[in-house]
């Protein structure tokens, strides 16, 4: 494999595991719980420029052409962690103020309005994170200290990624998988009976809303250590409807399912896209882009909204098998140390 | 299994209420005082008072409009009340939260029936029983060592449910493939699920058709039998006659008239207000 080869093939996985991530946190909101964050890129960005300005130094470094705001030289994975703490601020700022008293369709129509207000201020103010030149010249993590090629390191990255959006799709899977992922999917499905039986519907949703905003940050984290800048044309509210579209198609609610979905839009479309031959001009790429993406979300609403693979159906018997395996094998062993049997 | 109601430190006679005044009888689990509910300028409940003894089931009957289902959602913590109280086993239920209601003892089902469409039919009855301990992110996280125990319990008592109810059989359904009629059932079986004190139900006959009405009545007396208490409205007069006493009578958001359906029948406002129209 040619150097230029490895290095597209470098880049394509690392921009999958990170969309996964951020696909598998969107999941967790929007196919589990029933949350519709219109605003879920803005956690990715708010990831992306922590961990940028935790490992960039102060804003006086390179030379001061870069305008930001608590500039920090923090050691890897300290900026990453850092990006997940103001994911979770951020999305207990937005949460409280947009998930309570409202119903979901308005809930919705704040987080568009969130993801344009938060555009327009780092697009605008310039002290804040350099505006829409966005930042550059991040520093990848570890890369001075480890003597590796360039594509030996980009190899390590893929690794990283892949064992960071391993851990991520686990967790979320653990969730979803237990008692209280049922709760959630009981909410997505009627919040006002999920209430009448005891659940606090306003505290699940603000929990996904932390658990999501925090995945997102991290995926951004990743992202700028990864690429080296960001800028807030990266970010616009539109990036988050990709997202969606992504689970739509994989299905919804299951983790395998928004993996697909994450191979096939985010990843695969947009390379498809640059692969036909009549589009020369960058400004046509995009909006073919946004037009067939726009296109898939509608047809498979019409066609096959449970995506093509729909959520798992929870059967009495593996709902049984689940809580009993272990018990059966125990009451087993326990059998035979009192001599039971045959 | 029986289905027996939730036991707590509230059963004991002590915490129960007295009646409102006007009112006879054992004393009362439930207690609405003076509840009233404004729309706008509009009065769609004013001055409602009534009781609801222990082990009794009492219905709820009126024309449409009346204020029958908003009184059902202020005693579930969904509407607030423009003034008045509600105390339920001596505790004042006004401005608490649905969520918090429902663990107080108070469940309810819904006018028009609402079941988790995408939930199984076990899982819709599963959801029924509130385990906090359980229900968490860390106990998520932690993984099944954690839930297993408790989980397995309340998977057993749904078993029993979904036997009694005859619905073991569409357990693997999606409830919202189910016809009216059983999500009536999926929705009382869920109630039951959640041990309640007071089981507060909407319409339970509406959409339900007779063989399936049949069961539902049947349960409900059998509960009754064990010391359940039910608020249940109704529009379906001879259900009503044969499963509530007593029977309170709304119209245009006030109580006319409470008693059994004999005396009821008997009321000459009753009569003009709601048997004429």
């Amino acid at each position: 494999m040619s150097a230029a080869t490895q290095l597209y093939v470098i880049t394509l996985l690392v921009y999958f595991f990170v969309d996964l991530m951020v696909c598998w946190g969107l999941d967790l909101q929007f196919g589990v719980a029933g949350v519709l964050n219109f605003a879920y890129i803005v956690f990715q960005a708010a990831g992306a420029y922590t961990t940028a300005v935790l490992t960039l130094g102060p804003s006086s470094g390179n030379g001061g052409f870069q305008h930001y705001v608590g500039g920090a030289r923090l050691p890897f994975p300290l900026p990453l962690l850092a990006a997940m703490v103001v994911g979770v601020l951020l999305a207990l700022f937005v949460g409280f103020i947009g998930l309570r008293r409202l119903r979901s369709d308005y809930q919705a129509m704040v987080m568009l309005v969130v993801s344009v207000i938060a555009t327009a201020i780092a697009d605008t103010q310039l002290n804040l994170v350099n505006g829409p030149a966005g930042l550059a010249l991040v520093p990848k993590p570890l890369a001075s200290s480890i003597s590796l090629s360039p594509l030996g390191y980009g190899w390590l990255f893929v690794v990283f990624s892949g064992v960071v959006c391993v851990l991520v799709g686990w967790l979320i899977h653990r969730i979803v998988e237990s008692p209280l992922g049922r709760t959630l999917r009981a909410i997505r499905e009627d919040e006002r009976a999920a209430a009448a039986l005891g659940r606090n519907v306003n505290g699940s949703r603000l929990l996904v809303f932390v658990i999501g905003g925090a995945v997102a940050a991290l995926s951004g984290g990743i992202l700028v250590e990864f690429v080296g800048a960001w800028a807030p044309s990266g970010w616009l509210y539109p990036e988050t409807f990709v997202l969606f579209t992504a689970i739509i198609v994989g299905g919804r609610a299951n983790v395998f399912g928004v993996a697909l979905g994450a191979l096939l839009i985010p990843v695969g479309l947009q390379q498809a896209v640059e692969y036909i031959p009549i589009v020369n001009s960058p400004t046509v790429l995009a909006s073919l882009e946004w037009i067939i993406t726009g296109l898939v979300t509608i047809t498979f609403l019409w066609v096959r909204p449970q995506g093509l693979l729909p959520e798992r159906r929870r059967t009495v018997r593996s709902i049984d098998r689940a809580v009993r395996r272990r018990a059966v094998v125990i009451a087993a062993g326990t059998s035979e140390s009192l001599g039971g049997g045959p | 299994m029986s289905l027996q109601p939730g036991v707590g430190k509230g059963d004991q006679a002590d915490g129960l209420g007295q009646p409102p005044p006007g009112e006879t009888g054992t004393k009362a689990l439930l207690q609405a005082l003076g509840l009233g509910r404004d729309f706008g300028g509009v009065h769609a409940v004013d001055e409602v008072s009534f009781s609801v003894a222990q082990g009794t089931i009492t219905g709820i009957i009126g024309p449409n409009g009346a204020g029958k289902s908003t009184v059902l959602g202020m005693l579930a913590g969904e509407v607030r009340p423009s003034r008045g109280t509600i105390r339920f086993d001596g505790r004042d239920l006004v401005g608490v939260p649905p969520h918090k209601v429902a663990r107080a003892g108070i469940v309810r089902t819904f006018q028009l029936a609402s079941v988790f469409s995408h939930l199984t039919v076990f899982e819709n009855v599963l959801m029924g029983d509130y385990a906090p301990r359980i229900e968490n992110l860390w106990a998520s996280l932690a993984g099944r060592r954690v839930w297993r125990k408790q989980e397995r319990d309340r998977i057993d008592k749904a078993h029993q449910i979904l036997e009694q109810f005859d619905m073991a059989r569409v357990g693997d359904l999606y409830a919202g493939e189910l016809s009216g009629g059983q999500k009536r059932l999926v929705e009382i079986m869920r109630a039951l699920m959640a041990s309640p004190r007071l089981l507060l139900l909407d319409e339970p006959m509406a959409g339900v058709n007779r063989t399936i009405g049949a069961r539902i009545e049947e349960i409900l007396l059998q509960l009754r039998s064990q010391g359940m208490t039910v608020l249940m409205i109704e529009h379906e007069l001879e259900v009503v006659e044969r499963l509530c006493d007593p029977v309170i009578v709304m119209a245009r958001g006030r109580v006319l008239h409470r008693g059994t359906m004999e005396e009821i029948r008997r009321n000459h406002d009753v009569q003009k207000a709601y048997l004429v129209g």
